[in-house]
């Protein structure tokens, strides 16, 4: 989707100064697409600082999204060295727990390596694998 | 040869050729890798949210008071939005915003 995309990188010129590279974005903002796209589902990426208690507070995040029921976030705080998944109630029943559980671990294995965009695209890539169709 | 030239031929180029590559590794990796992510290093980026439609955001950091506050229906056209997924998910959601939602699973991890 184009218009995502630029509205990313116009409206929001931060992103460009954070460690992330540009191919890294773009790289995210595909697998971001295609999961989207083949799920139906909505997927979103937070990096960034959370607040004690961590679960509430991705939990709140989660809840600011249009549809809640129907999106799945990935928050990353990698000064806490924590990663939350949340699945909204419809999005939980095409992603238990245990494959959410899945996903984390190998994007922790990634991150702990110092790979933030790699981790974060192969963890969207499972986590919408394992969604399946829509 | 004399003693400075082989000096010269047999030290000052090796040692010229190593000061060379020395120069250019960190004339470039030293710039590229200072943004990078290191685990146990302080990230003092801003918070950043990934979204492949960034309208589907409700909170304060979409710059779209529009939608929190009425219907969609009457708001999406008068936005500058020209996504029609939206559009077309639009049709189905709760006017009323934000949405109750029920319980959420997923999982958690460190490293």
């Amino acid at each position: 989707m184009t218009a995502g995309e630029q509205s990313k990188l116009t409206d929001r010129p931060g992103v460009l100064d954070g460690p992330f590279t540009t191919p890294q974005l773009l790289r995210l903002d595909e697998a971001l697409r295609q999961a989207d796209e083949s799920t139906g589902l909505t997927f979103s990426v937070y990096v960034g600082e959370l607040d004690e208690p961590v679960r509430g507070h991705a939990e709140k995040l989660h809840g600011q999204l249009e549809d809640p029921d129907r999106s799945v976030l990935l928050a990353i705080s990698p000064n806490q060295r924590v990663l939350e998944i949340v699945t909204g109630a419809l999005a939980r029943r095409r992603i238990p727990d245990r494959s959410a559980k899945l996903a984390a671990l190998s994007m922790a294995a990634a991150f702990g390596g110092g790979d933030l965009a790699g981790g974060a695209v192969s963890g969207l890539a499972q986590l919408a694998g394992q969604a399946g169709k829509s | 040869m004399s003693i400075q030239q082989t000096v010269l031929v047999f030290a000052g180029i090796p040692i010229a050729v190593v000061a060379v590559v020395y120069a250019l590794v960190y004339a470039t990796s030293g710039r590229r890798n200072s943004k990078r992510y290191r685990p146990g290093r302080p990230f003092t980026f801003a918070p950043v949210w990934f979204l492949s439609a960034p309208e589907r955001l409700n909170g304060s950091v979409s710059s779209k008071p529009a939608l929190t506050s009425a219907g969609h229906h009457a708001e999406l056209p008068a936005g500058s939005t020209p996504a029609g997924p939206l559009l077309a998910q639009a049709a189905d959601a709760p006017a009323n915003q934000p949405a109750p939602h029920g319980e959420t699973g997923g999982a958690s991890d460190s490293w």
